[in-house]
């Protein structure tokens, strides 16, 4: 999976409505390929609307409507002639909470190939073991692929998860606050995934924990409710800058501690 | 029992101590009041199904007097079950001679009973007899693998003489055969009364006053003196032939319920098969494809009434639409199938399992609509955050994880047409029928309207029949339940 292009993303002017409340007012954001970019903010600020607005997932709200665009490799995403189920297998999503299916571990992963026309038992089981390789899950499960996956512990489901989302080979994955159900060393370990895993897949992540944006990310976009309690895009730049120069002092209280 | 008081402190805006330790005891005493009332709400509920209960099986379980119609006295001087065969060939013989019909009688038996000729087989050998051809009784035993005696081989079967037909039976009977045989068909035991095991147990006396009342009643219509009535016997009304026999008006204790039970089971598999696929369909519609528009709230809060609008209702519009508007459909006329000269119209199997169909589909709608509620959305984000389409989505995950609750909804809705009556009523179920339905297009009767059809018959020993039959009922009603519990079970384990 080499990059293309410099950017694996672009928004451009992107509002996104539930009804009649707009949630994202005019983000315009260009996010790196094989990069970690990480989305931060207080609560209600918009940022996990926004990262599911990158996959199509908000389509799934009922009333949810995006105004602007969304460029992955120079074509709109809310273009009339996008078919949202391709989208989502380009651009994979690992959500808050663990939610693995109540199957097998083979199962979990095999559904994705599965459903999108891999019949071939041979490939399948290579599909398992290489996406369970990259989440390195691997070597904890590979003696039990039978065994449900809701019988593993908290990171280790995340990562099931992680393998089940890398089983449809996207090339973006979207992470809404994948360890906020997890124990530091638990999140550790899914820290130290992210960053092998940005060899071959650009990441985005919504994320409460500031250490973390700055442990893991490459840029951070700081987002803060605006007028009419929409989100808005405060200020968006490499991770250092913003946790050591950020140009805006809503970003700087944010980060110190002040409010959020 | 209290804490040690608070020296340190005073209460500020609560009541002081004392009023508090008092007001403690009522509070206790209020949750204990309520307590009770919930455990005797319990208890009446208990009582009152241990009641419904018992007196159903003590109407199936009941001790009867009988008398013979022929007395076994005037057969033989011995006791009958200590005969020879050729005694009891005698007195078939014998009793079957006396009677006007007595030969075509044992041509019955022996064609029905012996050989198991069907009605065809039956008609083809009175075609040929007719066409003055002899059907001999080699030729017919041998096919059927029977025995006869060597002397009768080359006569025509349908001419034979009582005495060759009784020759017949005893060949091909052994002797507890035969005396079963006599007993059945010479002696002709008749249950004279019945009463409950519990009155057998507590109060003999009524009893057997009755007992003594009708043997001296049946002594002057029968004017034979030294008729007797038994002393009561242990009899259960379930019996084997419930399923095996139909229904018989005039002789209790061989009455069967087999008509109405193959009724009743063609009705709910057709009803199932109708209404949980278009039951479930619907639910999947309006969860998971449904915008939620003013059109879908229209169409929820019908499906939501609709649950409660009373059965005959629904029977009425079966009656309109499945009986007589699509009679040629439902009588199956337009598929050139159908009952042929047995009319029976649109009241058919078909009707009445459409009718059903239409009856529980509100309930295995709510019940699916909930169940497919509880799936949790994650899993649905998941899929399809992994590039699924909405089928997919719904089929792998959303159908599998709400199934359990899907049939348990459907149990409900199941058990509730199993034991529906005043919609079939309407929609033309007869009660007196011998004939077991074929197929969708035949008449039919279904268990409760036959219960009801038994209880309303003069003779009491009916009602003891329809108690067996309410046993009956309830057995299939929880074996089906069972069933589908454990499917249930079996969904749920899978899914986890």
């Amino acid at each position: 999976m080499t990059s293309n292009g410099k950017y694996a993303l672009e928004a451009r002017n992107l509002n996104i409505f539930y009804g009649n409340f707009r949630a994202v007012r005019n983000v315009s954001m260009q996010i790196e390929s094989n990069k970690i970019t990480a989305l931060i903010g207080p609560s209600g600020c918009g940022k996990s609307t926004l990262l599911r607005s990158f996959n199509r997932m908000n389509d799934l709200v009922l009333g949810s409507r995006a105004d602007g665009e969304v460029l992955y490799r120079g074509k709109n995403l809310y273009g009339k002639d996008v078919d949202p189920v391709e989208v989502r297998r380009r651009i994979g999503m690992v959500f808050q909470k663990p939610n693995p299916f109540p199957k097998s571990i083979f199962d979990n992963i095999a559904y994705g190939p599965r459903i999108l026309g891999q019949r071939n038992k041979k490939i399948l089981a290579e599909i398992v073991e290489k996406s369970l390789r990259q989440a390195a899950l691997w070597d904890d499960v590979k003696d039990n692929l039978k065994k449900s996956g809701l019988a593993l512990s908290g990171g280790q489901q995340q990562r099931l998860c992680i393998a089940r989302t890398l089983a449809v080979e996207p090339e973006i994955i979207l992470m809404d606050e994948p360890c906020s159900a997890l124990d530091p060393i638990a999140t550790l370990r899914i820290e130290e995934l992210m960053r092998e895993l940005k060899e071959n897949y650009t990441i985005i992540i919504v994320t409460h924990n500031m250490q973390q944006a700055a442990r893991v990310s490459d840029y951070t976009a700081f987002m803060l409710m605006g007028q009419e309690r929409a989100g808005e895009l405060i200020e968006f730049n490499q991770t250092d800058r913003i946790f050591t120069q950020p140009a805006d002092s809503r970003t700087e209280d944010y980060i110190t501690g002040r409010f959020g | 029992m209290s804490l040690p008081e608070n020296t340190t402190q005073t209460t500020q805006f609560l009541p002081n101590e004392q009023q508090m330790k008092k007001n403690i005891r009522r509070r206790n005493r209020q949750a204990k009041f309520w307590q009770y009332v919930f455990l005797f709400s319990i208890i009446l509920a208990m009582f009152s199904l241990l009641m419904l209960f018992f007196s159903i099986v003590r109407q199936a379980f009941t001790y009867v007097a009988i008398y013979d119609q022929v007395n076994p006295a005037t057969l033989s001087d011995k006791p009958l079950e200590d005969l020879s065969k050729e005694e009891l060939g005698n007195i078939i013989e014998t009793y079957y001679t006396g009677i006007r019909t007595g030969r075509n009688d044992l041509r019955t038996i022996v064609f029905q009973d012996v050989l198991g000729l069907s009605i065809n087989e039956q008609d083809s050998i009175a075609d040929r007899e007719r066409a003055k051809e002899t059907v001999t009784v080699r030729e017919i035993f041998e096919d059927k693998g029977k025995a006869y005696p060597s002397a009768l081989a080359e006569q025509s079967i349908i001419r034979l003489q009582v005495a060759d037909y009784a020759a017949i039976i005893e060949e091909n009977l052994d002797q507890s055969g035969l005396y079963d045989f006599v007993i059945e068909k010479v002696v002709q035991p008749l249950i004279v009364d019945s009463w409950p095991i519990d009155q057998y147990l507590l109060d003999r006396d009524t009893i057997d006053a009755e007992i003594a009342e009708a043997e001296a009643r049946l002594r002057v219509e029968k004017d034979d003196p030294t008729l007797e009535v038994s002393e009561p016997e242990f009899r259960s009304w379930i019996q084997w032939h419930l399923l095996t026999e139909t229904i018989d008006l005039s002789r209790p204790e061989d009455a069967g319920l087999r008509t109405a039970i193959i009724g009743s089971i063609w009705m709910i598999a057709l009803t199932i098969l109708i209404a949980l696929p278009l039951g479930v369909g619907a639910a999947i519609y309006l969860q998971e494809y449904s915008r939620g528009g003013p059109i879908a709230r229209v169409i929820q809060t019908n499906i939501d009434n609709l649950a409660g609008v009373p059965s005959i209702i629904y029977g009425i519009l079966g009656l309109a639409l499945f009986v007589r508007a699509l009679e040629k459909i439902t009588s199956g006329s337009a598929f050139g199938l159908g009952a042929g000269g047995d009319t029976a119209n649109g009241r058919t199997i078909l009707s009445a399992s459409l009718t059903m169909a239409l009856l529980i589909l509100p309930v295995i709608i709510i019940n699916a609509q909930e169940a497919i509620r509880a799936v949790p959305d994650s899993l649905r984000q998941a899929s399809y955050g992994l590039g699924a389409t909405k089928w997919q989505t719904v089929w792998n995950h959303v159908l599998p994880n709400a199934m359990p609750g899907i049939l348990t909804g459907t149990i409900l809705a199941i058990s509730r047409a199993f034991g529906e009556t005043a919609v079939l009523v309407v929609v033309g179920s007869i009660t007196r029928i011998t004939v077991d339905p074929s197929g969708p297009f035949s008449r039919f009767t279904v268990l409760p309207l036959q219960i009801f059809a038994l209880i309303t018959q003069p003779q009491a020993q009916f009602r003891n029949v329809a108690a067996a039959g309410i046993l009956l009922l309830l057995a299939i009603l929880l074996s089906l339940n069972a069933a589908a519990v454990i499917l249930r079970n079996r969904f749920s384990k899978r899914a986890v």
